[in-house]
C-alpha cells in the first residue's frame, strides 16, 4: 500500500515537472514582444506588441492597442511609416494597419527590416470629429 | 639580479604568448555571428506559386529545356549559353549576349532561388516569370510562347513528357485550328498581331501551357545550389574546435572589417548568402538608362503572370512579397537588389551592369563614399585603407 502510494506520488511529480518543462518550452517558442509609449502631445499611449522581437529577414506580425487615459480607442485612421533614421531610408516594404474589431486591436500586417542597427516605427493617428491628430514613435535596435 | 631579469623576461615573455593566442581567439558570440552566414544556416527554398517545384519529372524536363537552343528565334541561344554550367552559371561577360547585347551582367543561378525578386531590379516575383521574360525577351532568345507551343506539338519526347507531368494533352488542334506558327505579346508587330487575333480562351489555354514551362525550367534552376567554401569550413571547424587556420591572418582581417561599421558591408550583405534580398541605392543606377527598382514597382505589380496572377498556384495570403510590396518610388531610385556574395571568386565581371572587372575596383568604388555622396545613396562615408580593401577581397574569395 505505502509502495503504490509512493509510485503514485513520483508518478504525480513527474507528470507535474513535464508539465511544467512544456510550458517553459512553450513559453519560449511564443516570446513575444512589447513596446509602450506615449504619443507626442501625450493624447494617447499605445502598445505595440509582436510575436517576437523585430529580426531580420521575414515578415513580424504585430498589433498595436491604441488608448487615451487607458480606454481603448477603436476604428482611428491610423497610418504607419518606418525606417532607419541614421541610414537616412525606410522601411523595405509597405505595411498596413486596421482595426480588428474580434482582436480589439489594430492589426499590422507587412512588417520586415532589411538591416542590423536602429530602427524607427511612427503611427500617425490622423484627426477626426472625435479624435485630435498625434504622433507616435517607437525607436528600437536590431542586433 | 639575475633572477629579477629571468622574471621580467619571463612575464614579458608569456604577455606575448597570451596577447598572440588571443589575437586569433574567437569568442561564443564571434562564432555564432560567423556561423550565421554559413550555408547550414540557409532555408529550403519555397514558392507557393510553383507547385511543381519538388516534383522530379517537372525538374528533369526543365533540366532538358535549360539548353535546348531550338528556344529561340535563331536556333543558337539557350538559357546554358549565358548561364554556362562550368562558370558557376554566368558568362564572365561585362554585359550578357543573347540575341542581341543586353543592357545588364548575367547573374549566378547558383542558389537564385533564394531571392524573393527576379532580375537586378526585381521586376520579377518568382523564377518562373523571369524565365518566361528571357525567352520572349528580344534581346535574349527572342522566342514566342505559340512557337514553344508549337515546338512541343512536333516534339515527340516532349509531348510526351508534357502531357503526362502536367496531365494536359496536346495536339494540334487542342487551341486552334489554325494556329499562327509565331506569336505572343512581346513579339515582333506580325507576332503581336497574331497574338490579337486568338481569343481570350485561346491565349488564356497558351498561357497555362507557357506556365508550365516557366515552372519546370524554374524548378530545375531551384535545385542548382552551391557547395560549401572555405569559408564554411573555418566557421564549422571553429564551431567544433574553437579554432581553424582555414582562413589566413588577412582574410580573418578582411571579415572583421566585413562586419564591422568602418566598412558597412554586412548591412545589407547578410546572412547564408550574404544578403539581404532588398533594394538599395549604391549610386550605381543612371537615369533614363537604368534607374533600377523604381522602374518596375507598377509593372510587377501589374504582371500578366505575377503570384497573384491566374497562373500562379499560390493563395493570395501566400503572395506576401508582392501584397507589401515598398511602393516608394522615390526611395528606390536607382535601386538595385542585394547580389549574393557567394561564389565571387567564380563570377566576375561584378554588378547589375558589369562595371567593375574586379573586387578591387568595386571596392575602390566603395571606398569613393564620402561625407557628400553618402547623403545621396543608401551608404555611409566609407574610408578604408588600400590593405584593408585587400583583406576585404581576400576575404569575398572564400565564400
Ligand atoms: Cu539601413
Amino acid at each position: 500500500m505505502y509502495f503504490s502510494d509512493l509510485r503514485t506520488m513520483i508518478k504525480s511529480i513527474l507528470i507535474f515537472g513535464l508539465l511544467l518543462y512544456f510550458q517553459f518550452l512553450y513559453a519560449n517558442n511564443t516570446a513575444s514582444w512589447k513596446k509602450s509609449q506615449v504619443s507626442e502631445n501625450e493624447h494617447y499611449s499605445v502598445d505595440l506588441l509582436c510575436k517576437h522581437p523585430p529580426t531580420l529577414g521575414g515578415f513580424l506580425p504585430c498589433s498595436l492597442v491604441l488608448s487615451d487615459n487607458s480606454n481603448p480607442i477603436s476604428n482611428a485612421i491610423i497610418k504607419i511609416e518606418g525606417g532607419m533614421p541614421e541610414h537616412h531610408h525606410g522601411l523595405p516594404t509597405s505595411p498596413t494597419i486596421s482595426w480588428d474589431s474580434e482582436k480589439k486591436a489594430y492589426i499590422i500586417k507587412g512588417l520586415k527590416f532589411s538591416m542590423p542597427g536602429a530602427w524607427q516605427l511612427k503611427f500617425l493617428i490622423e484627426k477626426t470629429k472625435k479624435l485630435p491628430r498625434d504622433i507616435v514613435t517607437i525607436n528600437f535596435v536590431i542586433d | 639580479m639575475i633572477k629579477y631579469s629571468f622574471n621580467l623576461i619571463f612575464t614579458l615573455f608569456s604577455i606575448l604568448i597570451v596577447s598572440s593566442i588571443s589575437a586569433n581567439s574567437w569568442s561564443d558570440k564571434d562564432i555564432q555571428q560567423i556561423s550565421a552566414f554559413t550555408l547550414k544556416k540557409l532555408q529550403p527554398v519555397k514558392d507557393p506559386s510553383n507547385k511543381y517545384l519538388l516534383d522530379k519529372n517537372v525538374i528533369s524536363l526543365g533540366e532538358k529545356l535549360f539548353s535546348d537552343t531550338r528556344l529561340s528565334s535563331n536556333k543558337k541561344i539557350s538559357c546554358a549559353s549565358c548561364h554556362i554550367k562550368e562558370k558557376s552559371f554566368t558568362d564572365n561577360h561585362n554585359l550578357a549576349v543573347g540575341l542581341q547585347k543586353g543592357f545588364r551582367n548575367t547573374p549566378t543561378l547558383l542558389n537564385s532561388a533564394h531571392h524573393n525578386w527576379f532580375f537586378a531590379d526585381g521586376s520579377k516575383d518568382s523564377l518562373w516569370a523571369q524565365v518566361l521574360s528571357s525567352i520572349e525577351n528580344p534581346a535574349e532568345q527572342n522566342f514566342t510562347r505559340v512557337e514553344l507551343f508549337n515546338l512541343f506539338i512536333n516534339d515527340n519526347t516532349y509531348k510526351t513528357l508534357y502531357e503526362s507531368v502536367f496531365k494536359q494533352s496536346l495536339t494540334k488542334t487542342s487551341i486552334a485550328t489554325n494556329l499562327p506558327a509565331k506569336a505572343g505579346p512581346n513579339a515582333d508587330l506580325q507576332g503581336l498581331i497574331e497574338w490579337k487575333k486568338l481569343n481570350s480562351n485561346q491565349r488564356d489555354r497558351i498561357n497555362l501551357f507557357f506556365t508550365n514551362i516557366g515552372k519546370s525550367i524554374a524548378s530545375y534552376v531551384t535545385t542548382l545550389e552551391s557547395k560549401e567554401s572555405r569559408f564554411d569550413k573555418f566557421a564549422y571547424e571553429l564551431s567544433v574546435t574553437g579554432r581553424s587556420s582555414l582562413l589566413n591572418k588577412s582574410e580573418i582581417n578582411g571579415y572583421k572589417l566585413f562586419i564591422d561599421q568602418k566598412s558597412g558591408c554586412s548591412n545589407c550583405h547578410s546572412g547564408p548568402l550574404f544578403t539581404n534580398k532588398e533594394f538599395h541605392n549604391i549610386g550605381t543606377g543612371i537615369l533614363a538608362h537604368d534607374n533600377g527598382r523604381s522602374e518596375v514597382i507598377n509593372a510587377v505589380i501589374h504582371d500578366e503572370f505575377n503570384c497573384l496572377s491566374k497562373y500562379s498556384d499560390a493563395k493570395k495570403e501566400e503572395c506576401v512579397e508582392l501584397n507589401y510590396i515598398n511602393r516608394n518610388k522615390h526611395g528606390l531610385s536607382g535601386a538595385f537588389k542585394t547580389p549574393s556574395l557567394r561564389n565571387l571568386s567564380k563570377t566576375a565581371p561584378y554588378i547589375h551592369d558589369g562595371r567593375f572587372n574586379n573586387l578591387e575596383e568595386v571596392l575602390r568604388y566603395y571606398n569613393s563614399i564620402d561625407e557628400k555622396r553618402a547623403l545621396e545613396v543608401d551608404l555611409p562615408p566609407i574610408s578604408l585603407t588600400v590593405k584593408e580593401q585587400q583583406d576585404i577581397v581576400n576575404f569575398l574569395l572564400t565564400l
